[in-house]
Formats: structure tokens, sequence, C-alpha cells
């Protein structure tokens, strides 16, 4: 089996590109990864992630930091000393080469005994039930075949890390739906350690064990997808996580553990903890499926409706309130375009963090943050 | 080429359609110039070339009369032999250097402009100018051979021109470009993520070539080499310049124009183009055979982009 360790563990690894500007592709990234367990780096293009990875695969040398296999110094080794298998987005199958011996391709590179390369193959083919196509070349394969022998290929070094580079995103909907499940199982099945990367926040929630969400090259949570989803420390991650509504308000009064908001046309409140102070600017985050048609308690927030979608089970709507802020909801109710509604958030369910959000809510970037 | 379409097709379907579906498109009319110029100014020629080798000066013997005497005169014979023997180091050399040097260019490195300029200039000064650089350069009494002399790694001249050396250095110098040029491309078509998914696999840098971008780079190569070995078996004015004509050791080319310009034997300076251009294509034959047993299909990933 692979070689055992406890925890893979990055220290303050940050990579500057040449002509990449002052900011580095990756800053100071510290993160400690446990065997077994699966971590997902999240984040927009641009944000490190894939960065990251790169430097872990030793594909990329880093600037300054360090990487380490619980004592050893790993980040001077050369990739091919690593032994951390790895996926890439658009597969890096050898094209001239069988199914077979591009699985083959990890153990033959170990000098390992002809059988016991055979073992290995049929082994990883049979785990992504490939193993009637091993003498076919990746081009007689369909998408989701050449990913899962991308996957065999990783898996039948033996690794003791495996990196996944978004590997899903080159496949359709449904097939990647498919293979987010069957990656699950490969997970709970070998207990490989996993570090993978994606923009993909359902997928991140979905896989990973812990989540880490970068940000122009800095982290900005960690922490179990739950806790992310729940608590997002700021707007940036608030809004990567899917709280489609960040706004601009005003703190009016403090206390008693609630916290009561004005904006442009609408009145909240929220159970947020934090150092606020009456009168201070902040941003306000809420997710579309918290906001509930009808009110909540005393939170009552006129609007009109001004554009509707039917998503089969729910109606999305864009609404704008009379201030003339829009906030995107979703209901089970049935909306109609030009309706009246009065909305209303659980405060529990209201996020608030310091400083004010640009006046375009489409835009991830957050004049807080920079 | 257009029949009419069967009673029972739709009627109303555009007779620029009905071509296109036959593969018959009307820009193919674009491609009417150049085959006119094509046609006479190459395959007329050519082929006047071939009906006058069969067709000896008066007491050149019959119908295959200057074949005959090409194959007897052991002057003619070994032509064939000297022309390989500039042609195949120069060829092989080329695209052997062509592979380090377009991987090393493949990396961002600094002066990566200028050194590329410097490597494709060649092309541009043409193969005299380049015989005579070198003639003067490596000459008995250039600067290379009396640098030699003065540092005393040298007593006599070494004797790098007026011989088969000095053809295949110019060959070089002036081939180089092109096989640089092709096989970078060939590269900068092989997905960079291929070589580091093996080197992920646990190959070194050495094996990442062996077996993943060399069978890759391979039928490139191929190609590489039939366009450089063509190119210089067909040599004329660096052999002449460089070469040692009046010895005796010449190449094909040198062989046809003596016929035509001082024996004014035009036929057989058309049988000796002949023999050149036959001997050429069988080579370039195997080359391609061998090819087409390689690998030979998408280097950019396994299947769709």
């Amino acid at each position: 089996m692979s070689e055992s360790f406890s925890q893979l563990r990055l220290e303050a690894v940050t990579r500057r590109y040449a002509g990449g500007g002052e900011s580095p592709a990756l800053s100071e990234l510290t993160l400690a990864i446990n065997q077994g367990e699966f971590v997902a780096l999240l984040g927009p293009s641009g944000c490190g992630k894939t960065t990251a990875l790169n430097c872990v695969a030793g594909l990329v040398p880093l600037t300054s930091g360090a990487i380490y296999m619980d004592d050893k110094r790993v980040d001077t080794l050369p990739t091919e000393k690593r032994r951390f298998g790895m996926v890439f987005q658009n597969y890096a199958l050898f094209p001239h080469l069988t199914v077979r011996r591009n699985v083959g391709f990890g153990p033959k590179m170990r000098k390992e005994p002809k059988d016991e390369i055979e073992r290995q193959v049929s082994a990883a083919l049979k785990l992504v039930r490939l193993s009637e196509y091993a003498d076919r070349f990746p081009r007689e394969l369909s998408g989701g075949q050449q990913q899962r022998v991308a996957i065999a290929r990783a898996v039948a070094m033996e690794p003791s890390v495996v990196l996944m580079d978004e590997p899903l995103s080159n496949l359709d909907s449904k097939l990647r739906h498919e293979m987010r499940g069957e990656l699950q199982e490969l997970h709970r099945r070998l207990g490989l350690t996993t570090l993978y990367v994606t923009h993909d926040q359902e997928e991140a929630l979905s896989l990973a064990d812990r989540m880490v969400v970068l940000r122009n090259g800095r982290m900005q949570q960690v922490g179990p997808p739950e806790e992310l989803f729940d608590h997002p420390v700021n707007s940036f991650v608030a809004d990567f996580l899917g709280y489609r509504n960040l706004l601009p308000a005003q703190v009016t009064v403090v206390g008693d553990g609630l916290l009561q908001l004005t904006g442009q046309g609408f009145a909240l409140s929220s159970r947020t903890s934090g150092e606020f102070a009456p009168g201070g600017d902040v941003t306000v985050a809420i997710r579309p499926d918290d906001i509930v048609v009808g009110g909540v308690g005393d939170t009552a927030i006129d609007a009109v409706i001004e554009a509707v979608a039917y998503l089969g089970k729910q109606f999305e709507a864009e609404v704008e309130v009379n201030g003339g802020v829009r906030l995107h909801l979703r209901t089970d109710e049935r909306l109609e375009l030009g309706q009246r509604v009065t909305l209303g958030v659980d405060p529990r369910r209201v996020m608030v963090y310091p400083g004010s959000a640009p006046a375009d809510d489409e835009s991830p970037e957050l004049a807080s943050q920079s | 080429m257009t029949t009419t379409a069967t009673p029972d097709a739709p009627p109303k379907v555009a007779l620029r359609h009905r071509l296109a579906e036959r593969g018959v498109d009307t820009l193919l009319l674009l491609a009417l110039p150049a085959s006119v110029f094509m046609a006479v100014l190459f395959f007329y020629p050519a082929a006047y070339g071939v009906y006058l080798s069969f067709h000896p000066l008066p007491g050149g013997g019959g119908f295959f009369g200057n074949y005959q005497a090409f194959f007897t005169q052991p002057y003619m014979r070994d032509s064939i032999l000297n022309t390989f023997r500039i042609a195949l180091p120069a060829a092989l050399i080329n695209v052997v250097f062509a592979v380090p040097v377009s991987l090393v260019m493949r990396r961002r490195i600094h002066g990566q402009k200028a050194l590329n300029t410097l490597l494709v200039v060649p092309i541009t000064l043409g193969t005299v100018l380049v015989a005579q650089g070198l003639l003067i350069y490596l000459g008995p009494r250039g600067w290379l051979n009396r640098t030699l002399t003065a540092l005393g790694i040298i007593s006599n001249p070494i004797q790098l021109v007026h011989n088969n050396l000095g053809v295949v250095i110019a060959l070089i110098v002036t081939g180089f470009p092109f096989a640089f040029m092709l096989t970078a491309s060939y590269l900068s078509g092989i997905n960079p993520n291929l070589e580091a998914a093996a080197g992920t696999l646990g190959a070194s840098s050495w094996r990442r070539f062996t077996n993943v971008t060399f069978p890759l780079l391979a039928p490139g190569l191929a190609i590489t080499f039939c366009l450089t070995f063509v190119l210089a078996f067909s040599v004329f004015p660096s052999a002449q310049l460089l070469g040692n004509a009046s010895g005796g050791a010449h190449v094909l080319a040198i062989a046809a124009a003596n016929a035509a310009f001082q024996d004014y034997n035009y036929p057989m300076a058309s049988t000796i183009s002949v023999i050149t251009a036959v001997i050429e294509l069988i080579v370039v034959a195997l080359v391609l055979g061998l090819r087409s047993r390689l690998y030979s299909g998408s280097t950019s990933n396994a299947g769709k982009a």
C-alpha cells in the first residue's frame, strides 16, 4: 500500500511569477492535511488554487515557504520523487499508449516486475469499471471514460497523496454528477488523502471534509463545508458560497445579540456576533433561499417582482425594493412578474460584514477587501 | 461532373448545394491559376525531362541508353554514393540537433527572441553567401585555422573546405533553421501537461522524453528529416563552391550540370535529374513507410480538447 504518513503540511507556501506584478499568485498558504482527509481548494479563476496544487505536485517551484510530509521536507524533491498522483483537468492521458499502458505508466517508471504491474493495472481498472477497455486508445473513449482512466492512472501508482485539478469541469452536468458520486465512493474505499481544486462550490461542499477558500492568492477561510456555508468569514467567501445578495447597509441599533440594520428601502435584523457600532457601514449577505415571501417576524420588506425564472421545482426571482436595491430570491411559491410582495429573512440567516459593498451587486470584488 | 437530379429529388435544391454534396465547391476555382502555373512550369518540364532521358543523343544507345551509360560509368555511379555521403549526415545532424535546441527554446528563457532570430537568420542569407562566407572563414588561411594555429592547438591548417565536410557544414548552416522551425512547431503541438503527468507518475526528465515526448514527436521528425534530406540531396551551389568538384567526388546535381553545360548532353543531364528524383522519392517513401508504423494522432490531448 501507499507510504504511510500522518500529515501533509504546507507552511507559508508562496509562489510569485516573473512579471506577475507585485501580488504573488499564491501568498503564504499554510495548511495541514491529515492522512485520509479530502480537502478542497475553492475559489474563482486566478485565485491561486491551481498554483497551490502545482506547488504541491512539484510542477512549479515555491518562491518561499516549505512543504512537509510529517518531518520530511518534500518541496525540494523533484516531481518524480514525490509520489503524488495527479489528475489533470484535461486528463493528460498519453495519446500514443493504450489504456493499459497509461495506467501502468507509474508502476513501470518505478521498475516494478511485469506481473506486479499487471496486477496493479487490473486492480485500478476494475476500480473505475473499465477493465474491458484496457486495450483501447484514449481517443476511443468518451470524456467520462477518459476521466476514469486518468483517475485509475493516478491511483495505480499507489500514491501517498492524490492531487486533482478541476477533474470534473470538462464533463457535462449529468456526467459530472455521476463522477462526483464515484469520486466519493473511491475516496471512501481507498481512504486516499486528496487535495482537490475546484471553482464549483457544490462540488467542494459535497466532496470535501474540509474546504479552503482562496482569493487573489490568499486564504480566506478554512473549515468543514457546513461551517463555511453557514458562517462565511467575509463577504467574499459569502458571495462565493452562494450569498447572492450583498447589500450596503448601516447599523442602527446594537444590543442583546441582535443587530438592527437599515439600507436603501429596507430594514433588517441580524443575529451576527461581532463588533459593530451604531452608524457603522456594513455589508449584508443573504442567500436567495433564505428570503421568505410573506415576511418573518417584524421584518417586512416591500418589493416588486422584476424577473422570474421557473427552475422546475422552485421559482427564482429578481425583485426591486422601494429604494432601488435589487434582491435575488428562491421560493416554492408561484410568483408573477410585477407582483408586489413582502419579504423577510430569519435574523440568524443574515450575515453582516464591516465595510460597504460596491454598488454593482453582480461583482464578486468587494471594496472592503482591497 | 454534374448529373441531373433524380426526378423524385426535391426540386428546389440549389445547384451549389447539390455540388457541395458531391464535394464540389466553386471556391475550388481559386486553385485554378496555381494549377495552371504548376502544369506549365513544373509538370510539363518534368515530363519533358523524363521524355528526353529516354532519347539519348545519336550514338548514345537505345531507349535505356542513357541509364545504361549512367550505371556503367564509375564516375556517374559514384556520384550517387557521394551525394548520400553528404546529404545523409547533413539531414541527420540537422534533425538530431533540432530536437534538443527546440526543447530548450520551448522553455521561457532569457534572450529567447534574440536566440530565435539568430537560429533562423541563415535562411535569409542564401546558399551562395553562406558558401562564400564559409570558404573564407574555414579556408586554409581563414580565421579559424589562423586562430587555432596561433593558439598552438594545430600546427597545420585543417582541411575543412573543398571536400565533403565543407559541403556538409554549409548544408547544416542553411538546413538547420528549417529543421529547427519545423521541430519547434511540432513540439509546440504537444500538450506540456503530458510531460507533467509523466513526472507525477515517477518519470525522470530523460524518461519523460523517451517515453512521452519523443514518441509523440517522432512522426514530425520523420517529415522534418524528409524535407531536410531532399534539400540536401539536391545540393548544388554549396557543392560547387565548397566541394571537391575537380577531384572526382561530386554530387548528382553537379554531374547533371556538367552533362548539360560542359558536354551539351541534355538527355544525359535529364537522366541524372530523373535518377536524383527517383532516389529522393524512394528515401521519402521509406521514411514515410516507417512513420506510418508510429503513433500519428493528436498530440495535444488524448481525445477532444
